[in-house]
């Protein structure tokens, strides 16, 4: 049987590339409310899903705070899509 | 949240309750932009007929250059959102064509205008409210409101009222004025309200 995505089988990764499934684009702050994650471990996390081109991280400043939008690629949508259908698979669905 | 291995149950419960997060976004519109923009016509559109009624001088329905007021107050409105929904994003792209057309009519009426010696801006009201019905009725379609996409049919029938008016020999009549703002009250305040409604007994 296929392995699971690594990047994706963790709790954190998982939940953010989920989140940003069904919107266009979210912010950091958006992100670590919903996800109820630290500061730090959220940024760790959002670092290696743009590493492996899952996500992409726009950082601009507005008004006069910094500001990170995400947003899910169109690799982070397949990666997501073939991680549920392998589940899937596990879980005889 | 932390970065632990899930079990593969774990991850289709995980996925699903992220999803039905972002669900609870997408129902986040207030519509204050309806109502700011309703109210703005309904208000000006009545002061307007009133000044022309009382003083006689067609020369107040410049007043109508008062719509640009919401918009320019829009830029001072707080920053950009946490989270952009497609939706989101959809309803926004309509309204950008919605008011490119409201430039382009303005800007081809300002030169036919200079060109022929007469600006008449009168075509602007019937328009005006064609353009603005579209929008909030294709705005109906996207969020499923029906008071949306279909109370838009009212200000219709009013810009039909006043394009055939032109037709047929008539002009911009005062009266005109009180029917945008019925038109704008009937498709752009009502539906707003009712919607606002709904969605805080929810």
């Amino acid at each position: 049987m296929k392995e699971l995505d690594p990047l994706l089988h963790s709790q954190l990764r998982l939940a953010i590339v989920s989140l940003l499934l069904t919107v266009e684009e979210a912010d950091f702050v958006w992100l670590k409310e919903k996800t109820e994650a630290t500061s730090g471990n959220l940024s760790v996390q959002l670092d290696k899903l743009s590493e492996a081109g899952y996500i992409s991280v726009r950082k601009e400043i507005v008004g006069k705070k910094p500001r990170t939008t995400c947003s899910l690629t169109p690799k982070g949508r397949d990666a997501l899509n073939e991680y549920v259908r392998t589940l899937k698979e596990y879980l005889h669905i | 949240m932390k970065t632990d291995e899930l079990t593969e149950k774990e991850s289709i419960e995980l996925i699903s309750r992220m999803i039905e997060k972002t669900r609870n976004e997408m129902n986040g519109d207030d519509f204050n932009s309806f109502l700011a923009y309703g109210y703005a016509a309904v208000a000006i559109s009545i002061a307007v007929w009133l000044l022309t009624h009382f003083t006689g001088n067609d020369m107040w329905c410049f007043g109508w250059f008062a719509m640009f007021i919401p918009y320019l107050l829009s830029f001072f409105k707080k920053g950009k959102p946490e989270v952009v929904t497609y939706m989101d994003r959809m309803m926004d792209s309509v309204w950008k064509v919605i008011g490119s057309m409201f430039g382009i009519s303005l800007l081809i009426i300002v030169v036919a205008g200079a060109i022929s010696g007469i600006i008449d801006f009168s075509m602007m009201m019937p328009l005006s409210i064609i353009y603005a019905g579209i929008g909030t009725s294709i705005t109906g379609l996207i969020i499923n409101e029906k008071w949306f996409v279909w109370t838009p049919l009212a200000g219709l029938a009013a810009a039909i009222w006043m394009l055939t008016c032109g037709w047929t020999g008539g002009s911009y009549d005062n009266s005109w004025n009180l029917l945008f703002a019925a038109s704008f009250l009937i498709y752009m305040v009502l539906p707003a309200h009712i919607v606002r409604h709904k969605i805080s007994r929810s």
